[in-house]
C-alpha cells in the first residue's frame, strides 16, 4: 500500500524526476570524461569512450523511469491511442468488423434471452428446487373408442405419443387421497386449475380477466409472500367459506392504482362479490410462465359460482386439477415417486370400472417443477430452438467474417510488423497491441450488440405475442448470454487478430522487410500457401453456412406466413370480431357495457 | 585507468544493492563516484554497468534507504549526492549477516577436493 502511495508521488513528480536524472546522466559523462582525459587522452577521444562506456542512455533512462511510472499502464494507454488510430485510418474495416460481431452478439442474446424466459427460468419463489409436479404416464389412449380408460371426462390436456399418454391433470379425489399419504415426503401439497377467461366488474366497470383456482395450501407451498393483504388460506378453501380474491400485481394497480388499495374492495367476479384480500408481489406469475393470471381465487369458490360443480368435487373419473408439492427436506424425487407410487395406484385401481380400463392404469410421476408448467414450453420451445440454431450459426459466420477481415489485414501489416520488430519493437509488445486492438474491436461489438439484443428482444416479442393483447411474457436482457457472446467473439478476434504477430515472429525479418510491392509476390508466394488456404477454408465454410440459413429462413418465413394466412373456412373480408363484457343486470347505474372491436381476425 | 583487468567477474544478482549501500556507509556520494569506487576496491574485478547502477540508485532512494540530494562536487560542478539512511543502515546490517552466512557456506561448499579426506 505504501509502495503504492509512493509510486503515485513519485508518478505526480516524474517531470522533476526525469531532469534530475538527465542532469545527472550528464554529470556521470562528464565526470567519466574527466576521468579517462587525465589518463591521457584526448578531450574528444574521452568525451567519446565516454559514451561508449554508458552505453544506450535513452535506455538508461527508461530503465530507471519504470521506478516511479506504471510502465503497463502507460503502454497500454499508447497501444489504445495507436488501435484507435488504426481504426481511424479504415472505418470501413472497423466498422463492418464490429457491425458482423455486433450482429452476431445481438442475435444470439435476444434468443437466449427468451430462451431463458421461457425454458430456463425458475419459478420466482424461494427454493424452487424443491418443487415437484404431479404427472401420470399410460400407454397410449385413445379417447374416442368407448371406455377403456379410468378418464372418462377430462378439462386439460393429455399429450399422447408413440409411447404413451401423459398429463398433468388429477380428479379431486385423487389430490385428496394425495394428501393423506404425502405427508411423509411433502412439505405441503398444493392443487390448482387455471380458471379461463372471468367477467370481472370492478366499479360497475366489467371486463374479462384471466384467473386460477387455487387450493388453500398453494402460496403456503410456494412460499410466496403477500405484497399487500395476505394471501388465500386453508381456510379460504372449504365450501361455505366467504368468497375472497387475490389479484396480481400489475392488475391490482392497473385497477385500484396501487396494491395497498386493493385489499378489502369488493369485485364481482362472474356475476358473485368477492373480497379482495390481497395482492401477490409482481414478480410473481404463477406456476405456468405463460398464464400468468391476474386473480386467484380458492378452489372451492367455483361453488359459489356455479353451485352445479359441487359434483366434479366428487368425480373420480373427471381429470381437471393439476398438482405441485414441495418436498420435505432431504427427501429427494425417486424416494418421493416410490412413497407416492403405490398410493396412487391403489385409488386409481379402485375408479376402474372394468377390465379394460383396470388393463392401462396410469401411472404417477414425478418431475421436477422449478420451471414450473410447461404450455408456453411446449407452444414455443421448438421455434425458439429452431431460432437459436439459427442465430447460432450467425454467430459462427460473424467469427468468421471477422477471422476473414483480420487474417487479410494481417497480411497488409505483416510488413509494418516486421518494421516494428527489426527497430527493437519486443514481440511480446507488439501481441499485447494487436490484443489491445482485438479487445477495442470486441467492445465496440459488444456495444452494438446490446443495442442489437434490445431491439430484437422488442421485436421478437411482437412476433411471439402475434398480435394477442396481454401477452405476458417479458424477458429480459440476459447479461450472462451477452458476456458469453461477447467472450466469443473476442476469442475469435483474438486468435485472427492475432495472426499478424504470429507471422511476424518467424525470423525470417528481411524478405518481408526488403520486399516492396513489386517484388512482393514471388519472394512471399511459398510463405502465402497456408494462409491462403486457410482464407479459402473460412471462405467456402462461410458460403456453406450461408447457404444453410437462407434455406433455414426461407422456409421459416413460409411458416410463418402460412400460419398466418390459414384458411378460416369463410371470407375474412369486412368482418368484425367483438367481444363485450356485462354488467351485472341488477347493477344501478345505468352506464352502456365497455364494447371493444377488432377487425379482421378470428 | 585503462589498464585492462585480466578477468572480470559478473556481479551476483541482487549484490548490487548491498555493495552501494556499502559504498554510502563512509559518507554521501555520487553516481559515478559510487561505481567508481566499486570498480577500485574490487580490483576491477567488479565493473558495474551504467545501465544497472542508475535504476538500482533509484530503487534504493524508491525503497528509503537512500535518500538524494544537489549539491556541488569537489570539482565545482552540481552532482547529485547519495546519503544513506537509517532504514539503510540497518538494511544494509541484515544483508550483510546475510551475504556473510551465504559466503560461508558457498567457502565451505566449494573448498578443495584434498582436504575432505583428511
Amino acid at each position: 500500500m505504501t509502495a503504492l502511495f509512493r509510486k503515485f508521488r513519485w508518478w505526480l513528480q516524474r517531470r522533476r524526476r526525469e531532469d534530475d536524472l538527465r542532469e545527472e546522466l550528464q554529470f556521470h559523462l562528464s565526470q567519466e570524461a574527466d576521468d579517462r582525459e587525465a589518463d591521457g587522452l584526448t578531450r574528444d577521444q574521452a568525451r567519446q569512450a565516454a559514451h561508449r562506456d554508458l552505453g544506450n542512455a535513452t535506455l538508461v533512462r527508461e530503465d530507471t523511469r519504470t521506478v516511479w511510472t506504471w510502465t503497463l499502464l502507460e503502454q497500454l494507454a499508447q497501444d489504445v491511442r495507436y488501435a484507435l488510430r488504426t481504426m481511424g485510418r479504415n472505418p470501413v474495416f472497423a466498422g463492418l468488423a464490429a457491425l458482423s460481431l455486433a450482429l452476431g452478439i445481438g442475435a444470439n442474446t435476444a434468443i437466449y434471452s427468451f430462451m431463458d424466459a421461457i425454458l430456463l427460468r425458475s419459478l420466482p419463489v424461494s427454493d424452487p428446487a424443491s418443487l415437484v409436479v404431479m404427472k401420470w404416464r399410460s400407454k397410449p389412449v385413445n379417447f374416442g373408442r368407448g371406455s377403456e380408460f379410468v378418464l372418462h371426462s377430462i378439462d386439460g390436456n393429455t399429450y399422447t405419443d408413440a409411447d404413451g399418454t401423459t398429463a398433468a391433470i388429477f380428479p379431486f379425489p385423487a389430490f385428496e387421497r394425495m394428501q393423506q399419504v404425502s405427508a411423509s415426503v411433502f412439505s405441503s401439497l398444493f392443487a390448482y386449475y387455471p380458471a379461463g377467461n372471468l367477467n370481472v366488474m370492478i366499479g360497475g366497470e366489467a371486463e374479462i380477466a384471466k384467473g386460477e383456482f387455487v387450493s388453500g395450501d398453494f402460496f403456503r407451498g410456494l412460499a410466496v409472500s403477500p405484497a399487500a393483504g395476505r394471501l388465500i388460506l386453508a381456510d379460504d378453501d372449504r365450501a361455505g367459506a366467504p368468497p375472497v380474491v387475490v389479484l396480481s400485481m400489475g392488475y391490482s394497480q392497473r385497477r385500484f392504482g396501487a396494491a395497498a388499495n386493493a385489499p378489502g374492495q369488493t369485485i364481482h367476479i362472474n356475476n358473485t362479490p368477492f373480497t379482495v384480500i390481497g395482492v401477490v408481489p409482481a414478480q410473481f406469475f404463477g406456476v405456468d410462465p405463460g398464464e400468468n393470471p391476474s386473480l386467484y381465487l380458492p378452489m372451492h369458490a367455483s361453488l359459489a359460482m356455479q353451485s352445479a360443480r359441487a359434483e366434479q368435487y366428487l368425480d373420480q373419473n373427471y381429470y381437471w386439477i393439476q398438482m405441485m408439492g414441495r418436498l420435505r427436506h432431504g427427501v429427494g424425487l425417486a424416494q418421493a415417486q416410490a412413497a407416492l407410487a403405490g398410493p396412487f395406484d391403489q385409488w386409481v385401481s379402485s375408479t376402474a370400472s372394468n377390465d379394460r380400463e383396470r388393463a392401462n392404469l396410469p401411472v404417477l410421476r414425478l418431475e421436477e417443477g422449478a420451471g414450473g408448467l410447461d404450455t408456453l414450453r411446449r407452444q414455443y420451445s421448438k421455434p425458439l430452438y429452431v431460432l437459436l440454431a439459427m442465430v447460432g450459426l450467425i454467430l459462427a459466420i460473424a467469427c468468421a467474417n471477422t477471422a476473414n477481415l483480420l487474417l487479410a489485414r494481417a497480411a497488409a501489416r505483416q510488413r509494418e510488423m516486421a518494421v516494428r520488430l527489426s527497430i527493437g519493437a519486443g514481440r511480446f509488445r507488439l501481441v499485447r497491441q494487436l490484443l489491445t486492438e482485438s479487445v477495442l474491436l470486441a467492445s465496440l461489438a459488444g456495444a452494438l450488440g446490446i443495442f442489437i439484443a434490445v431491439a430484437g428482444i422488442r421485436l421478437l416479442t411482437r412476433l411471439l405475442a402475434n398480435g394477442e393483447e396481454g401477452f405476458t411474457l417479458h424477458a429480459e436482457l440476459n447479461w450472462h448470454v451477452l458476456l458469453v457472446t461477447l467472450a466469443l467473439s473476442f476469442v475469435c478476434g483474438l486468435v485472427f487478430g492475432l495472426a499478424p504477430a504470429i507471422q511476424s515472429a518467424s525470423p525470417a525479418l528481411m524478405p518481408t522487410l526488403k520486399d516492396t510491392s513489386a517484388g512482393a509476390r514471388r519472394t512471399r508466394l511459398f510463405a502465402r500457401v497456408p494462409r491462403v488456404s486457410l482464407t479459402q477454408a473460412l471462405v467456402v465454410t462461410q458460403i456453406a453456412i450461408s447457404l444453410l440459413l437462407l434455406v433455414a429462413t426461407g422456409l421459416f418465413v413460409r411458416t410463418l406466413s402460412n400460419l398466418q394466412s390459414v384458411s378460416l373456412g369463410f371470407n375474412r373480408e369486412n368482418l368484425l370480431s367483438s367481444t363485450s363484457a356485462r354488467r351485472r343486470p341488477d347493477c344501478p347505474h345505468p352506464r352502456p357495457p365497455p364494447f371493444t372491436a377488432t377487425s379482421g381476425a378470428a | 585507468m585503462g589498464s585492462k583487468p585480466t578477468s572480470r567477474v559478473e556481479l551476483l544478482r541482487g549484490t548490487l544493492d548491498l555493495l552501494i549501500l556499502r559504498t554510502l556507509l563512509p559518507g554521501p556520494s555520487h553516481g559515478h563516484a559510487i561505481a567508481k569506487h566499486i570498480q577500485r576496491t574490487s580490483e576491477d574485478l567488479l565493473q558495474v554497468e551504467t545501465g544497472s547502477l542508475y535504476p538500482a540508485l533509484y530503487r534504493l532512494e524508491a525503497k528509503g534507504w537512500v535518500a538524494a540530494s544537489w549539491e556541488i562536487s569537489e570539482k565545482g560542478k552540481r552532482a547529485r549526492y547519495y546519503r544513506m539512511t537509517p532504514l539503510g543502515r540497518r538494511q544494509l546490517a541484515s544483508e550483510q549477516s546475510k551475504w556473510d552466512a551465504f559466503a560461508r557456506a558457498m567457502g565451505l561448499l566449494l573448498k578443495p577436493i584434498g582436504e575432505e579426506g583428511r
